[in-house]
């Protein structure tokens, strides 16, 4: 193909992506949403890195991905720097990134109050959030009353909220709420609204159906929230670069964009990372952990081994996300033992073994 | 019965020299304990017991070049060596050593990885010892952490289906994972044979998961598989594990102190009992007398409570965490007239709940 009929080509590309834009946009306008849903974020943790052997679909070489371990759920903004979400969806992570709804674009966050009681906690967020619905009043529920919730369920990728709906069960003898509706795994730490769009609870939990549980959600109360409101402190947390760069990595961790928009976000992240002093172990293995995922998609992408076998235009970049990989993984090592249990990946990265059955000399005297 | 105590030996040596297939554990290399001419060694179970190799047997000193561990032996010992590959790439290495004798088996097996170890070492010997009963139907089993310098320990006795002796115990290093185990009949001698060539195991602190000992005041980083944490504090002065009764509850409580001239740092990780709901952690915060607590802080997603109390001239700086089953209370004190220091500071940001 001349380079003219290649320009025509990629011309041609382009304007049907053009084309096809607005009508993406507008099925993800299809469903309108309601202030509530406006307000509902998707939360995701990351608690480590896993390892996946893999076999390259193209080179067919031995490699090892990071798996991230990620949980996520939903969460309420109730200020416009305050999300209110599940503890279960927060805790015994160490990162945590805030999507508003229709947004790939991350906000950092980090828990502000736990409670150490009820499954409730509350985040707060870098940057204002666009939409927010205040805590109501406590009220007195109505057995049968119509409640619905709104969250994330399922595909973590999904930046569109969910709705489920349901009637208020009862409150238990032990001041939890249930509901009679069907939620799924992601919903936790939605907003539970009633018919006028005031929050009532969040959800909490779900019947197990293995264990014959069907159409049970257990939801905590409002007057328990607002009990926990109360303790949340009035100083704010201070974000940096190092904050942002983070909640960027934990959301190229769970993207599926195409390569070139991947190393395109991902360089500059690397090199501040690489280039900062404040160290932090779980902050270097997982950009260590993206770098790597990077290269190896490079590699494959290119049918290549090594990234001494890339084409010219792409060995700068291939080695870069070597070098820098390495250097982080190895850096948080000698930082913070602990990440070798949590990040098993920061072995064969610090290694850089980036075929895992290549032939060479065993390491023992 | 020597045919048994063989096979359940040859098992012991399989499964262990094997274990590299799984993915194991980790933590840093330390400094080596001082006044300890860098090995530590494990405390034995019953200290007065006297115990002396079998009259009669010449005893081998062991101490296999670059593997960390020495120990004594009832003879000399057959070595083999097994070098395998992880999922990841990374070599590892098993060399065990073996003695047969009229009265039992006793071996070593000694696992180093490249670049460390991953995973979670704790489940790995958890695993390798229920297997070991489970496979050659030992009964009476008996478990117990052994205390050993800045290594994980753990011993697990039981008796084969001949009415063998059998005992093994694990060690966790930085870069390596050591057993031994001794099949013996049951009688006074070779069980007192047995408890010789346990007791006479020494590992290199060089390979000890977090630093024990030493007068830096610069923190390093602390992971203390076991009890979930990491934290950055100077070397650890002192590590305990006892009880402490708190009301009708009976704690088991690990203790892990570093001082400095101008600090006293401690973590106290309180293991709660079983399905301990919110009275039961307000009163054993109570018997506590952590002081007055206030705002709330958390790690890693866990919630807790700052707090502050003075004792004479000392004023105590703390962080209480709670999770489903444990609570974390980690203190700086300082002389009641100087502020917190940054090392203090460092401490309290780099705690980690894992």
């Amino acid at each position: 193909m001349s380079i003219v009929a290649a320009k025509r080509a990629l011309f041609a590309l382009l304007l049907s992506s053009a084309i096809a834009a607005p009508s993406a946009a507008q099925d993800v306008s299809a469903v309108a949403l309601r202030p509530i849903d406006r307000a509902t974020v998707r939360i995701v943790s990351v608690r480590g890195l896993d390892i996946r052997a893999v076999q390259g679909r193209r080179t067919r070489v031995a490699r090892v991905l990071a798996n991230p371990l990620t949980s996520h759920g939903s969460g309420v903004a109730i200020t416009p720097e305050l999300v209110l979400t599940a503890r279960h969806v927060v805790w015994g992570a160490d990162a945590w990134a805030v999507f508003p709804p229709g947004a790939s674009t991350p906000i950092a966050a980090r828990p502000v109050y736990v409670d150490p009681v009820h499954d409730i906690a509350f985040l707060q967020v870098d940057r204002a959030l666009s939409h927010h619905v205040p805590l109501p009043e406590a009220r007195q529920l109505t057995m049968s009353e119509r409640v619905s919730v709104s969250g994330y369920p399922l595909d973590v990728r999904e930046p569109i909220p969910a709705a489920a709906s349901g009637e208020v069960s009862r409150v238990t003898r032990l001041g939890e709420l249930h509901l009679t509706m069907s939620v799924n795994p992601g919903h936790s730490g939605g907003p539970v609204i009633d018919g006028e769009g005031r929050i009532v609870g969040i959800v909490s939990a779900r019947g197990r159906p293995e264990r014959g549980v069907e159409g049970l959600v257990i939801a905590v109360t409002l007057p328990n929230v607002l009990a926990a409101r109360a303790h949340v402190p009035s100083e704010r947390l201070r974000f940096g670069e190092a904050d942002r760069d983070l909640a960027q990595a934990i959301a190229l961790l769970i993207s599926e964009d195409d390569l070139a928009d991947q190393m395109n976000a991902i360089g500059p992240i690397v090199q501040r990372m690489a280039a900062r002093q404040d160290v932090d172990a779980n902050r270097d293995v997982l950009v260590a952990g993206l770098a790597w995922n990077t290269l190896l998609e490079l590699l494959e992408a290119r049918s290549a081994r090594a990234p001494e076998q890339l084409p010219p235009a792409d060995q700068q970049t291939g080695r870069f996300l070597h070098q820098s990989a390495r250097l982080l993984a190895t850096r948080a090592l000698h930082q913070g033992p602990h990440i070798r249990r949590r990040f098993p990946i920061v072995r064969a990265i610090a290694l850089g073994h980036l075929d895992t059955e290549a032939q060479r000399p065993a390491p023992f005297r | 019965m020597s045919l048994r105590l063989l096979c359940i030996a040859t098992f012991v040596c399989l499964l262990a020299l094997g274990c590299g297939r799984r993915r194991v554990n980790y933590q840093p290399t330390g400094p080596q304990v001082a006044g300890q001419q860098g090995w530590a060694q494990p405390r034995i179970a019953q200290p007065g017991q006297a115990v002396t190799p079998q009259d009669g047997w010449m005893w081998a000193e062991i101490n296999p070049r670059g593997l960390g561990l020495a120990c004594r032996m009832p003879a000399t010992p057959r070595y083999e060596q097994r070098i395998g590959r992880e999922d990841d790439g990374a070599f590892y290495r098993s060399v065990s050593a073996r003695v047969t004798v009229p009265y039992g088996n006793f071996g070593v097996i000694v696992t180093e990885w490249e670049g460390g170890i991953v995973g979670d070492p704790l489940d790995a010997a958890h695993d390798l010892a229920n297997t070991v009963f489970s496979e050659q139907q030992l009964t009476e089993r008996r478990s117990k952490r052994l205390d050993v310098a800045g290594f994980y320990g753990r011993e697990d006795t039981g008796v084969g289906p001949n009415g063998a002796f059998v005992a093994l115990r694990q060690f966790v290093g930085a870069r390596r994972i050591y057993v031994a185990f001794a099949i013996v009949a049951r009688a006074h001698g070779p069980l007192g044979s047995a408890e010789a060539f346990m007791s006479s195991i020494r590992l290199d602190t060089g390979d000890a998961i977090f630093p024990v000992g030493g007068s830096s005041e610069r923190a390093s980083a602390i992971f203390v598989p076991e009890t979930d944490f990491a934290v950055r504090m100077p070397p650890l002065s002192s590590r305990r594990t006892e009880d402490l009764t708190i009301g009708d509850y009976t704690l088991t409580t690990h203790s892990f102190v570093a001082e400095t001239p101008g600090a006293r740092l401690r973590v106290r990780v309180i293991d709660l009992p079983e399905r301990a709901d919110l009275e039961v952690v307000q009163e054993i915060t109570q018997g506590l007398a952590l002081g007055q607590l206030g705002a709330p802080v958390s790690a890693s997603g866990f919630p807790g409570n700052a707090f502050t109390r003075t004792s004479g001239n000392v004023a105590i700086d703390g962080r209480l965490f709670i999770t489903a089953s444990r609570m974390y209370v980690i203190e700086a004190a300082r002389p009641s007239t100087q502020p917190a220091s940054a090392l203090a500071r460092e401490f309290f940001e780099s705690f980690r709940i894992l």
